[in-house]
């Protein structure tokens, strides 16, 4: 039998695209509707995404409100909180006139990438400083409904569940580490650094 | 009534729709998704089609947009609301003919590629200069050229498997 003859891995790739050019050559893809909404459209998702999630920590924080009037939490721990929330959003707003998409969108592909992943980082540091507070003070309701013995089934179960949830978040955040160095170590690869 | 920009923005789009449409798919897991990332990058390209300066080709800035808000965009997000279906009549995902068995083999390939590998190959396959592929992604020409002599090892590697 014949040997089949063996393409070059990039011509063969070659030949696949250009099917796939093609079958999209047949296609009209784009229709007037389709171009009216975009220009209806002033937000993308990113901007959307952006603009807001350094916001969903007050929700949180309304929540857990009720929770700790009835814990009976001291009002200058509420305040604390209040503040770190209240520094949180301003980081999360500088780091979102960072980010901008507008002008992320036509950088070349590297630089924004290293935005991405430069805004995902304050991000996430964000994220653990507005958590902290959270946590402290669920501790200090759990505390107060057991009057400070840290015993009951309620509350050993919450205990439980806090440090399933800060497990659960370390290992994240450690997985998200690991992903972030491989993308900005190839960043610097491609470059040449 | 479209006015000037409109006018431009749609004979821009309707230039580079499959550009876009490839991009899309590229950084997609089903025809959802492409739906959803094609009205994305149209609006990218819209925002941002009143603050291009012409600094690099229309080609050039189609392209970035594009790769740009298809590595941005989040996937765990619901769909769009008002998402409008894109004007085709094939699915290059679930299609069982030779040919579109082809391109999904193309894809599957493309798609065990990390995300500047998979830029790079794309840019590529469009037949693009080292040059212009340079000026897309942001690096040497040089190291396009190592990058791609590099890819081309990890899909011999793959085909051995």
């Amino acid at each position: 039998m014949e040997k089949p003859i063996e393409m070059d891995e990039l011509q063969e790739l070659q030949s696949q695209y250009n099917i796939l050019n093609e079958k999209l050559n047949d296609q009209k893809i784009v229709n007037e509707d389709l171009i009216k909404e975009t220009v209806k459209q002033n937000m993308t998702f990113i901007d959307q995404y952006c603009s807001k999630s350094y916001r969903q920590a007050w929700w949180g924080f309304v929540l857990l409100l009720p929770l700790l009037i009835y814990g009976r939490v001291h009002w200058a721990l509420i305040l604390v909180s209040l503040g770190a929330l209240f520094a949180a959003d301003m980081f999360g707003y500088r780091a979102f006139r960072v980010f901008n998409p507008k002008e992320l969108i036509g950088l070349c592909y590297v630089d924004a990438m290293e935005r991405i992943q430069k805004y995902k980082k304050t991000m996430k540091r964000i994220r653990m400083f507005t958590i902290a507070p959270f946590i402290l003070m669920v501790v200090l309701v759990l505390g107060s409904l057991s009057d400070w013995t840290y015993s009951g089934s309620t509350v050993s179960g919450g205990i439980a569940g806090l440090v399933i949830g800060v497990i659960y978040a370390y290992r994240k955040n450690r997985e998200f580490n690991a992903k972030m160095k491989d993308i900005l170590d190839k960043i610097k690869e491609l470059r040449g650094e | 009534m479209m006015n000037d920009k409109e006018f431009e923005f749609t004979k821009i789009v309707k230039e580079y729709k499959k550009t876009i449409y490839t991009v899309c798919y590229f950084y997609s897991k089903n025809s959802e998704e492409v739906e959803d990332l094609y009205q994305e990058v149209l609006i990218s390209l819209w925002n941002g089609f009143s603050h291009f300066r012409g600094d690099c080709s229309m080609r050039t800035w189609v392209w970035r947009v594009s790769l740009n808000t298809c590595t941005s965009f989040e996937r765990k997000k619901k769909r769009r609301v008002a998402t409008v279906p894109l004007t085709m009549d094939i699915d290059l995902y679930n299609e069982t003919d030779v040919e579109s068995r082809q391109v999904q083999m193309l894809y599957d390939r493309i798609n065990r590629l990390d995300v500047f590998d998979r830029a790079i190959i794309l840019l590529w396959l469009e037949n693009m200069s080292y040059q212009d592929i340079a000026d897309v992604v942001g690096v040497s020409v040089a190291n396009i050229t190592t990058r791609l002599f590099r890819i081309k090892e990890q899909l011999k590697s793959m085909s051995n498997k």
